[in-house]
């Protein structure tokens, strides 16, 4: 299990790197427009974090398939948890709020890298 | 028809840069940087998408990868994003719109990835649309 700090900065680095700048994600008028208190991070930023905390821990592994259905939106400077469960075929992974509400969830399935 | 057709050129620099931007780690496979499993989602940046429309937000509901092979460095990828579904639903909120998009990306005919991605807008039917997530 990881806790990881969802910052604007980060949020602001990941809209510029993939181009999704939807206002929702980066300004507070349009989030508050939207009924939020912040804006909130992108679901495709979530999931990329989600394979890179899991990377990072396992170097050798390239990810091979991966699905994620998001459930609820995170506004920025919110903590995620990150949970995985290994299973016989496929790593199942929880994005949750620290209240424990289900923000995202998912599986992969990972392979050596052949260097 | 609603397919567009593209070619991605993947360099080191600009896998870097997405790396980095979820922190991934960089890992490399002959010497060749590997791109992040998600990475394919920003491909949607360099497709004219007209089915899509500026200025309007879809959510974003579930997101598939499956990889032949990885993504490195170097490699031309030639993609076609296709709409593959339109699927109307009543929820709690109203009428919702699901929007199946599938992403095929090849390299010299070899089949790399696929992605599918399912948009949802919430709310009466549009002509357009643009994706937010």
């Amino acid at each position: 299990m990881i806790k990881k700090s969802i910052t604007a900065e980060a949020i602001r680095q990941y809209a510029v790197a993939s181009q999704d700048l939807a206002p929702i994600h980066l300004d507070a008028d349009a989030a508050a427009k939207a009924g939020l208190e912040r804006p909130i991070a992108h679901g495709m930023y979530l999931m990329g974090l989600a394979q890179s905390l899991y990377i990072a821990e396992h170097p050798t592994q390239w990810i091979t398939q991966y699905d994620m259905k998001f459930h609820k939106p995170i506004e920025a400077d919110s903590i995620v948890i990150f949970d995985f469960t290994d299973d016989d075929c496929a790593v199942n992974v929880t994005l949750t709020t620290e209240a424990g509400d289900v923000i995202a969830s998912g599986a992969f399935s990972v392979k050596e890298v052949q260097s | 028809m609603n397919i567009v057709r593209h070619q991605i050129h993947m360099t080191a620099e600009w896998i870097s840069d997405y790396a980095q931007s979820i922190e991934a780690p960089m890992q490399r496979i002959k010497g060749n940087l590997i791109a992040p499993s998600t990475m394919p989602i920003i491909f949607w940046k360099t497709f004219d998408i007209p089915w899509l429309s500026k200025g309007e937000s879809l959510l974003h509901g579930t997101q598939k990868f499956s990889y032949q092979a990885p993504i490195t460095a170097g490699m031309t990828l030639d993609c076609e994003l296709a709409l593959t579904s339109k699927v109307q639903k009543e929820g709690r909120q109203g009428k919702l719109t699901f929007y199946t998009h599938t992403l095929v990306c090849k390299c010299e005919d070899e089949l790399i990835v696929t992605a599918e991605t399912v948009l949802i807008r919430v709310g009466d039917n549009h002509d357009k649309k643009e994706h937010n997530s």
